[in-house]
């Protein structure tokens, strides 16, 4: 018992440095996402907390030179289903029929036409930022975490793979699905903002 | 545009194009096709121009210094935590 006390209570001072500055680097990238998936400020400040007193008692077991940033967003991913576990594990049931790939460019497309004008994707511009955000944040929470990662941190399929612990396959199709929950959601908005409502001259 | 099925097999292949998973065999076959289809190199752009605005517009903030601040005193402070807490 003793014995593995010391162990896990020791990083060396480099670690701890290594720790420190590497890993903090990703505080901005990690605060936002939590924020998108916990819904507000202060249930986002402490999952990334918990986040970095987790990695910080694992980081003997981190691989130096392998993915510092996929590291932290596997380990905020898990203490978020740990802490949100009842959402998280209830996908809820959603109304897609497969025939609404690229609901919003369609929608906007007919109703630019009706105008004799196209849709221009310059005018998504018109969107207000609160809107994208309650629309991102409306999406049930896997689809919601592989948009974030993709679209928002840049990881690659396999990357989200490994911090979501799914296959590729489930990661583009939560992705496809994801994206096309956000653009029904977003309809509304980009009509609202008067976009392909004719405004647009010539 | 001449060719439907082209148009057909350029969407299918939207997303992992715009995701950057595609070869660039792959790649180039959607390229070619985007330069030769106004329309599907239209609805390629709106695309595009969507996620971006996810990304530059909708996941803004930066964590507050404070957070910064107490994170780096636990973690400094924590060894007292890991005795007490145990393995795992």
């Amino acid at each position: 018992m003793r014995v593995e006390r010391r162990e896990l209570a020791t990083l060396t001072a480099e670690q701890q440095t290594a720790f420190e500055q590497d890993s903090m680097q990703h505080l901005d990238a990690l605060y936002r996402t939590a924020l998108r998936m916990t819904r507000n400020p202060e249930d986002a400040e402490d999952l990334v907390q918990e986040t970095y007193l987790r990695a910080y008692r694992f980081f003997d077991k981190y691989q130096p030179g392998t993915n510092l940033r996929a590291w932290l967003f596997k380990i905020l991913t898990n203490a978020y289903i740990n802490r949100y576990r009842k959402q998280a594990t209830q996908p809820r049931v959603d109304s897609l029929d497969g025939t609404e790939e690229f609901a919003l460019y369609h929608q906007l497309d007919v109703e630019a036409a009706a105008h004799g004008k196209s849709v221009e994707a310059q005018a998504l511009d018109n969107i207000a930022e609160a809107d994208i955000k309650h629309a991102i944040e409306a999406l049930p929470v896997q689809f919601r975490m592989a948009v974030l990662l993709a679209d928002v941190e840049g990881f690659s399929y396999n990357d989200i793979a490994e911090i979501t612990g799914v296959k590729k396959g489930t990661v583009m199709s939560r992705l496809f699905r994801g994206r096309r929950l956000l653009q029904k959601a977003l309809v509304d908005q980009a009509r609202a903002a008067g976009f392909a409502a004719g405004t647009r001259a010539s | 545009m001449n060719d439907h099925r082209r148009c057909q097999e350029t969407v299918a292949k939207l997303q992992t194009f715009l995701d950057r998973e595609l070869s660039t065999d792959e790649v180039g076959v959607v390229r070619f096709h985007l330069d030769n289809c106004p329309p599907c190199e239209h609805l390629f752009r709106f695309e595009d121009h969507l996620r971006r605005l996810v990304k530059i517009r909708a996941c803004t903030e930066n964590a507050p210094s404070s957070l910064r601040e107490q994170i780096l005193a636990r973690v400094r402070t924590s060894d007292l935590n890991r005795l007490t807490e145990g393995p795992r």
